[in-house]
């Protein structure tokens, strides 16, 4: 299945947020998008951060995939004789069926496609028990372009071993996008204290036992969300660390809005408040 | 071999003349040395990397990262991936590495022999602990974690050993490793801070093919002046190159990343620039190198300049596409990446990237690369050798071939396609080779068209190539030089009832066309027949045919049959006694070939020196671990590996055996193919050439020669009356005309006592000779009209005032512009290629040799030079170069090497002609090779030129440097060079014994009397030091030698002197030229490292003089001895050597001057 088909049927259960979105019409979804370049790698990398759903993820739905969002992506986008590579984590909402009874779930998908084919296959851990409101941490880690490490809470969660290498070139147009993106535009999740490493980050060493977080040889982005600047009425971030001095040292954030994080200022991609 | 110490007034050609590079010790002294030697500081590390052969990122993420390797083919990045990590403990050096191989073809040849760790895919770490070292460690692992030890000098001397670790494991993509080496295995501490070793980790490629690449770029397999620069950091940030090169399909650029594992925080600048050659044909090391020096690797004396020259020089021919300059701090334990990207086309890329901290120079280095499309075609034209364009179709850069898709050569003129061809895709390779025919097509443009396809014929890639298919050139199949007549100094082919005979030999033939008996000179040289041992099962032979007989060659033919198969064995011999086998064997069934072995068996007495040629047929001459050898043979038998030569002989005279090709041998142990086995009165010689029972089930062709020594008289004029100076003529200021000194010049050199002249020149600049080193002749331009025709006055003058023979430098490479070349250099050139300046190393094979031969006749006639130096050229160097003939592929698929020496004697052969029967006679041909006399080529040469930096040992002196059993004149190259093993003067006491003499240069000959305004060192400068290390003693040698009565004198070497002469020392060599009753000249060589006084003692008896009646003159000292009790007492300074004239006092005033 390849990414786009994915989308398909995720975007039929978008609605599933409706009482989260609903008020957002008027506003932007959040994002913030930054260049891939020497902050992201697909041979070996971790990337974690603290998140909160501002929405009930054990809300029962009906569909398959009823609520979809996406946290973050990284993609080298398509061109001519080549199909596009990426890695995105998304969460959505899923029924499952146990002992005849039905109930839903929220599941986090964590995929890479390789010069436009879905490498086999994604992981798909469990995250309803993160609640609705509160913060938990969550971490992906590859290494060797093929053994991926999902923790949430620190806590390994899932693994994949995949068939081959997904190890490709960044070029400068590839980005690594934080929030609503594409398809995945309406998702009311907030997180906080962002940070992709160079290496597979053994579980002692995730964020969710460091507070706040300080760069190692081994940080190449760290994001907070503290450094957020008002210009020609746009708001700038800029990231408490990047290793990249190349790359500019602040990044438009279109859309949503700041609020009370983990540790310091958060971002909510919802630009609506949501009721607690 | 050649020096450029042009005199004063002819030596503004040379001021244009720009040596090599300096490479300072410390590359922070010339930051600017980076961009041809790369530099990395390496970190302490902090945590030791576990050796387990998984190269894991956080392990190394202190350690360096250095800079992806250059393809030493190509001098460009690799195709494939190379990551290379370094650091170090205080007890240990660390390094890791990840070879990437061609899809589909990752399983890395690996056997579990150490001793067989190089021919695996290997790395090789080479370094030198002390710069400038002649000497290097070599450490060697394959991907079976196998690995193994030495020190390499030239060869790898394996029986050094050091305790290290290695591991290593095949991984999806390749092999990758880890190694260790402790400081305390190599005898050192810990290395301080700033300590700087050279290294070169090579990552030797075997299969598919044979691909070497390094970090630094070595212009060839031993050029250890090429090494990068390893400096040992101390608590220092790691710069780690992470990505150079393509980005994505339109993007190139870098990333580089600085980690700071160390407690402080670190300064950094790094700078980051990208350019585009402004010609595409560009390749960038040889513009840094042609920048330093434009003759590469056979620059003997070299100037040298400043890095930053040779950098502004080089980039001067390049774009600056991008750059990134960045300044900034890297907080302790902290990284920090700075990337640069350029939008980029198919094409040539160079990197420049070098990294600073306030320490001084981090890292630096030159990438150059090629970014390339989805399939490239390569079209090489080989219309002269097989009719043939060979396209290379090449897709490494598709990710999705499959082994049903095909691809498809079109070949088109205009819109008419006339030929076409189809293949199944290669997978393993994804490269695909096509002879596509052009033989017979008109010269013009023409159009290539690959396709790649699925089966279905859907287009997964296209490439469409023009091609300018060049026309036949007038020069191909010319007979220039090919003899009609036996030319000078032999005599007719005669046949005789039982065989042949030539010069001095007589050849009397038995079975199988092998001789019974060689008589040489008077002596029978085998013991017993020589044996060819065929069998095949129901043989039989029929009479032998003589095929041809004229005065320059006789030959034979002898058909055979056996069950199944059929054949003939062929016999051709040339006048020069060379006597060259084929044995054809051919099957449409399947028949066998149980056993092949020839024995040649030698009379002992004649058998006691050998020399043998390298070892193997590996497609490169790179992998040659074994290149030449020679010795003294004793009672134990010497066992080889296949090896294109041997000979055997003594003092006097020898047999050279020489095969071309292994290809279809079959030996029982491979290290038993050449046997040289003594025994009571023999020594057997014994080729095994099949002892395994092998199928014939297609043609078989195998092909030896034998040629007994000396091939030639020894020839006293070029022995002992030829005095040779090198140097070069020079145009005026006006580059108009001759030089005006230049008469003056010719007067003094003259005067000097040189009858010979070696027009020598670098390049063209101010020289009469061509700009382009080691051409046969000159390109049309107007500049060059004036050149020849000022050489060709300065020839006429030189004749005029007594210079008999006036020579030019004249072979070492083939030219990738030569006009009438063009593009099919490729067929001239030596497989793989091997860069030179403004071309390629030939290879003798017929493309080179008429071209070659035509263009040196051209010079002949519009100059009138009198012969040619040649340089390194009778060495017959390994070729894998398919379509000219050399090289062939094994059964397993596997690419060989062939050596050449069929048409490397051909080229020498048609070369000698030119000089010594049409156009000119009475020529001479200079041929320089530092290996010991190949008879089978230097039959054609009138000076075997060697010694250029041997080390001059005693016990090889005969199979390597003595001319007499082989009949060629040995002359000696030995230059005040800081890199010689000694002095030029300390030469000359090994030189004399072996009746030989050392190449002159104008200015240790010429006096200040006879020209005044000479500037710079003279004769009587020279002269005034004496036996002084540095002195120069040419002259008065050649004063010695224009006195001696030659007409009747023999020759007396040291290890057969005692009845004439002894010192009572084995290490005090005395020989003599002794014309009885007229004169002696002696020589006392003292090899010993402290002075000392000899007591000679003469025969006067045997010299018929009487010692009271002599007249003793030390020849460079012009001391007068006297003899007290018939004996001398000599006084000799370490290493070194007197030269006395003895002449009877009646013959005082009657000195003969030759």
């Amino acid at each position: 299945m390849t990414l786009s088909a994915v989308r398909s049927k995720l975007l039929e259960g978008l609605c599933a947020m409706g009482v989260a979105i609903s008020a957002s019409s008027a506003g932007q979804w959040g994002s913030v998008e930054l260049p891939a370049l020497g902050i992201f790698d697909l041979e070996e990398c971790t990337v974690e951060a603290w998140v909160l759903f501002e929405f009930e993820p054990s809300h029962l739905v009906r569909t398959i995939w009823r609520g979809v969002g996406l946290l973050f992506a990284f993609e080298e986008p398509k061109r001519e004789g080549y199909a596009g590579t990426g890695m995105s984590i998304i969460f959505g909402l899923k029924n499952t069926s146990r002992h005849g009874e039905t109930t839903s779930a929220c599941v986090m998908r964590v995929g890479f496609y390789v010069e436009g084919r879905e490498v086999p296959y994604p992981v798909l851990p469990e995250c309803t028990f993160f609640g609705k409101q509160k913060w938990h941490h969550i971490a992906v880690s590859w290494k060797e372009g093929r053994y991926l490490h999902v923790y949430l809470d620190a806590k390994l969660s899932a693994t994949r071993q995949f068939p081959y290498s997904v190890e490709r070139g960044v070029s400068s147009k590839a980005k690594f996008i934080i929030g609503s993106w594409g398809f995945f535009r309406e998702n009311s999740v907030a997180i906080d204290e962002l940070r992709i490493s160079s290496v597979a980050r053994e579980p002692e060493e995730l964020g969710y036992h460091h507070s706040p977080l300080l760069p190692d040889p081994f940080t190449l982005l760290l994001v907070s969300f503290e450094n957020v600047r008002m210009k020609d009425s746009k708001r700038w971030l800029t990231p408490e660390f990047m290793a990249d001095v190349s790359l500019p040292n602040e990044f438009e954030i279109i859309g949503g809005r700041l609020i009370e994080g983990k540790v310091g200022k958060a971002f909510a991609f919802n630009p609506k408040e949501i009721k607690k | 071999m050649r020096k450029v110490v042009a005199p004063l007034g002819f030596a503004l050609f040379v001021s244009s003349v720009r040596g090599e590079i300096i490479k300072p010790v410390n590359p922070d002294d010339s930051p600017a040395i980076t961009c041809r030697i790369p530099a990395a500081v390496i970190p302490l590390l902090r945590k030791v990397p576990k050796i387990d052969g998984v190269v894991d990122r956080r392990e190394w993420a202190g350690a360096v990262k250095l800079a992806p390797f250059v393809s030493l083919d190509t001098g460009r990045m690799t195709d494939d991936p190379t990551e290379v990590f370094i650091a170090y403990t205080r007890k240990a050096l660390y390094l890791a590495f990840r070879f990437d191989r061609p899809p589909n073809a990752r399983e890395p040849k690996s056997s579990e022999n150490p001793l067989q760790v190089w021919r695996d895919d290997c790395i090789e770490f080479f370094f030198r602990t002390s710069f400038g070292e002649k000497w290097e460690y070599s450490f060697v692992g394959n991907a079976k974690g196998v690995y193994e030890e030495g020190l390499r000098r030239g060869v790898t001397d394996k029986k050094w050993h050091s305790e290290w670790t290695y591991k290593a494991r095949r991984t999806e993509e390749g092999w990758e490793g880890e190694m260790t080496i402790p400081f305390k295995g190599l005898g050192l501490a810990t290395p301080k801070p700033g300590t700087v070793w050279e290294i070169a980790p090579v990552r030797n490629r075997k299969t598919p093919r044979l691909d070497l690449a390094c970090w630094a770029y070595l212009k060839n397999w031993h050029a250890k002046q090429d090494f990068g620069y390893l400096i040992f950091g101390g608590q220092l940030p790691a710069v780690r190159i992470l990505r150079a090169g393509e980005l994505a399909q339109d993007e190139v650029g870098a990333l580089v990343e600085v980690t700071n594992f160390t407690t402080k925080e670190s300064k950094l600048r790094v700078q980051l620039r990208l350019y585009r050659p402004k010609d595409e044909s560009l390749n960038y090391f040889k513009v840094v190198d042609s920048s330093a020096n434009p003759l590469g690797p056979q620059a003997e004396v070299k100037e040298k300049v400043e890095a930053s020259r040779v950098e502004k020089s080089a980039l001067a021919q390049y774009e600056l596409l991008g750059e990134e300059m960045k300044e900034f701090s890297v907080p302790a334990n902290q990284t920090r990446r700075v990337s640069l990207v350029h939008s980029a086309r198919r094409g040539k890329y160079l990197l420049l990237y070098r990294v600073y901290c306030s320490e001084g120079l981090l890292a630096g280095g030159a990438l150059p690369f090629f970014k390339r499309s989805s399939l490239e075609l390569t079209l090489t034209p080989y219309i002269l050798s097989t009719g043939t364009v060979e396209v290379i179709a090449d897709y490494r850069k598709l990710t999705n071939v499959k082994d049903s898709d095909m691809l498809t050569v079109k070949l088109f003129r205009k819109k008419n396609l006339l030929h076409q061809k189809r293949k199944k895709a290669n997978t393993s390779d994804l490269r695909t080779v096509f002879d596509v025919p052009v033989y017979g097509l008109g010269a013009g443009i023409y159009k290539f068209l690959c396709l790649l396809e699925t089966a279905d014929r859907k287009e997964k890639a296209r490439r469409e190539e023009f091609f300018d298919l060049p026309k036949i050139p007038d020069w191909w199949g010319n007979t220039y030089g090919i003899p009609e007549k036996v030319p000078e100094p032999w005599t007719p082919v005669k046949k005789t009832s039982q065989g042949f005979r030539v010069w001095n030999r007589e050849i009397k033939l038995g079975e199988l066309l092998q001789p019974l008996q060689i008589v040489n000179g008077g002596v029978e040289m085998l013991l017993s027949p020589i044996c060819l041992d065929l069998q095949l099962n129901g043989l039989k032979l029929k009479k032998p045919k003589r095929i041809r007989y004229k005065e320059t060659e006789i030959a034979y033919r002898l058909k055979l049959r056996a069950e199944g198969l059929e054949g003939e064995l062929l016999l051709e011999a040339d006048f020069d006694g060379f006597m060259k086998y084929t044995l054809f064997l051919s099957s449409d069934k399947s028949a066998e070939l149980k056993r092949l072995v020839l024995e040649i068996p030698l009379k002992k007495d004649l058998a006691t020196y050998y020399h043998h040629g390298a070892f193997g047929t590996p497609p490169s001459y790179v992998q040659l671990k074994i290149t030449k050898g020679y010795g003294t043979l004793h009672d134990k038998p010497l066992n080889f590996p296949f090896t294109d030569e041997v000979w055997l002989g003594n003092d006097e005279m020898g047999i050279q055996w020489v095969a071309e090709s292994d290809q279809w041998w079959s030996p029982a142990e491979r290290n038993k193919t050449v046997q040289l086995i003594p025994s009571d009165g023999t020594t057997l010689l014994r080729i095994s050439i099949v002892e395994k029972p092998r199928r014939v089930e297609r043609e078989l062709k195998f092909q030896w020669a034998i040629i007994p020594t000396p091939v030639k008289p020894m020839n006293d004029l070029y022995l002992h009356r030829l005095r040779y100076a090198q140097s070069g003529f020079g145009m005026n200021e006006s580059m108009t005309d001759l030089a005006e000194n230049v008469e003056k010049y010719i007067e003094a050199t003259v005067e000097g006592g040189a009858n010979a002249f070696g027009q020598w020149a670098w390049r063209g600049g101010k020289s009469v000779w061509n700009e382009d080193f080691g051409a046969p002749g000159y390109r049309p331009t107007p500049l060059n009209q004036l050149r020849k025709k000022a050489f060709r006055k300065a020839v006429q003058i030189a004749h005029t005032k007594g210079i008999r023979w006036v020579i030019a430098y004249a072979i070492w490479n083939c030219f990738t512009d030569w006009p009438d070349v063009g593009t099919l250099w490729r067929e001239q050139a030596r497989y793989p290629l091997h860069p030179s300046f403004k071309g390629y190393i030939y290879c003798p094979q017929k493309p080179f040799t008429d071209w070659y031969i035509a263009t040196l006749r051209k010079t002949i006639l519009e100059v009138g030079i009198d012969g040619v130096y040649l340089d390194s050229s009778p060495d017959p160097s390994l070729c894998s170069n398919l379509h000219h003939g050399c090289g062939y592929i094994d059964e397993q698929g596997e690419l060989h090497g062939t050596y050449p020496i069929f048409a490397t004697r051909e080229l020498h052969k048609r070369i000698y002609c030119l000089f010594h029967q049409k156009p000119k006679k009475g020529g001479l041909v200079y041929a320089h090779n530092s290996h010991f006399i190949f008879p089978a080529v230097e039959s054609f040469v009138d000076i075997h030129h060697c010694g250029e930096g041997s080390t001059l040992r005693r016990e090889i002196a005969i199979p390597k440097f003595y001319g007499y059993p082989f009949g060629i004149p040995v002359s000696f190259t030995r230059w005040n060079n800081p890199v010689y093993p000694e002095t030029r003067m300390h030469s000359w006491r090994f030189v004399l014994q072996m009746d030989s003499t050392i190449k002159a240069h104008p200015s240790f000959v010429i006096s200040r009397k006879v020209m005044p305004d000479y500037k710079g060192m003279t004769r009587e400068k020279y002269l005034a030091r004496g036996y002084d290390p540095k002195g120069e003693a040419v002259w008065a040698v050649w004063k010695a030698y224009r006195e001696f009565p030659w007409d009747g004198a023999i020759w007396v070497p040291s290890w057969k002197a005692d009845p004439y002469a002894q010192t009572g020392d084995q290490d005090v060599w005395v020989c003599l030229h002794i014309n009885p009753s007229k004169a002696a000249l002696v020589v006392v060589s003292s090899f010993k490292n402290e002075p000392l006084t000899v007591r000679l003692r003469l025969n006067w008896q045997k010299l018929q003089l009487h010692p009271q009646k002599v007249k003793i003159t030390d020849c460079l000292t012009f001391e007068k001895l006297k003899p007290s009790d018939g004996e001398l007492l000599l006084k000799i300074k370490p290493k070194l050597w007197r030269m006395l004239s003895i002449v009877p006092l009646s013959a005082e005033k009657e000195a003969v001057n030759n």
